[in-house]
């Protein structure tokens, strides 16, 4: 499991050094996702673009600064595990509303006072 | 795994009765603070999907209203609380090379880092609540067009609020509140881990505190990656 000896220690810790290049990765991926917003590629693409990248920076806290890279393998299930059961909260909702009212739609909703 | 050396039936004054090993009590323990995590995701998950319905009902009110951010303070912000997961990181490497002082000193460091955040985030709440944007308490049409106009960077004259804007800022406030009420939390539990760190509690051996508060504050950390770029950006 160790990925080279200069960022683990004995007992296959993350090393301060590899802490340090997970917090440079972590600054220029907010660094980009700043300059991603001021292109545009429509309120749609902005948007799966801006995830992905928060979703990149997720990743790289969970496994480095969280420890699941050095931790039982089972913990890795809780993390897919919980994140799989948000993805079909939010995908089958999505899909549902996208398709309801999301852009081109003809069935607005019902202007609310708010 | 070879580190099984910690199953000897040697009984450590930290090892919970109920456990037959200190080794069997980590993991348990680790199970067990992940299993938390795992309720957090869902927790802020369910928030997110009400963001995610609104934005598909009301894509314009979600635009301007992320146009209307002062982005340099959010940006600021996610670099903020970004350092003070490394340093709650440090605390941890620190705990598990048995370095008591300088669990202190990254302990402080991240507290102090939490500290700027929330004076950003209050700064932040009090712009709006001059701007008259804050829905139920202190809203007002008149100027919270007249903010969404200088802000938003659209060639088409705004005359009106888009619809559904309140709930944008309704939904701003519940999040970024729900966020820095686990801050909150984060601080009191902070404070009582480096009580128990300067009591001498903790070993190489036995810092599950250290290492689960870093969890916790990491989680806190990734919820806020997710809420800048949603309520910010786009």
């Amino acid at each position: 499991m160790s990925i080279n000896t200069e960022l683990t220690d004995d007992l296959n810790h993350t090393s301060v050094k590899g802490y340090m290049m997970v917090f440079g990765a972590l600054l220029v991926l907010t660094l980009l996702t700043v300059l991603m917003s001021k292109i545009h590629f429509g309120l749609l693409g902005n948007a799966v673009i801006a995830v992905l990248i928060a979703a990149a920076k997720a990743s790289l806290v969970i496994y480095f600064f969280m420890h699941v890279r050095e931790s039982p393998r089972i913990i890795g299930f809780i993390v897919l595990g919980s994140f799989a059961w948000l993805a079909i909260l939010l995908l089958f909702t999505i899909a549902d509303f996208h398709a309801m009212y999301g852009e081109g739609s003809t069935s607005l909703p019902h202007a609310m006072p708010w | 795994m070879s580190n099984t050396s910690s199953t000897s039936t040697e009984h450590k004054p930290y090892q919970q009765h109920h456990f037959d090993s200190m080794h069997q009590q980590t993991q348990s323990t680790l199970l067990g603070i992940w299993l938390f995590m795992a309720q957090e995701i869902l927790f802020f998950g369910g928030l997110f999907t009400a963001y995610t319905v609104y934005r598909i009902l009301y894509p314009t009110a979600w635009h301007l209203g992320a146009a209307s951010q002062n982005l340099w303070l959010g940006t600021l912000n996610t670099v903020v609380l970004i350092g003070s997961s490394v340093t709650i990181v440090m605390a941890v490497h620190a705990a598990r090379h048995n370095q008591r002082m300088q669990v202190m000193k990254w302990f402080a460091l991240t507290l102090i880092l939490g500290s700027v955040f929330f004076g950003v985030k209050a700064m932040e709440y009090g712009t709006k609540w001059d701007h008259h944007m804050v829905p139920g308490l202190r809203w007002d049409d008149g100027h919270a067009l007249h903010t969404i106009r200088e802000h938003a960077h659209s060639d088409t004259e705004i005359t009106e609020l888009p619809p559904g804007i309140q709930l944008y800022y309704s939904l701003y406030f519940v999040m970024t509140g729900m966020h820095a009420l686990h801050m909150v939390i984060g601080f009191g539990l902070a404070i009582w881990i480096m009580i128990k760190n300067a009591r001498g509690c903790f070993n190489a051996e036995y810092y599950p505190h250290v290492e689960y508060f870093g969890l916790y504050w990491h989680f806190v950390d990734i919820v806020w990656i997710f809420l800048f770029p949603l309520l910010y950006l786009v």
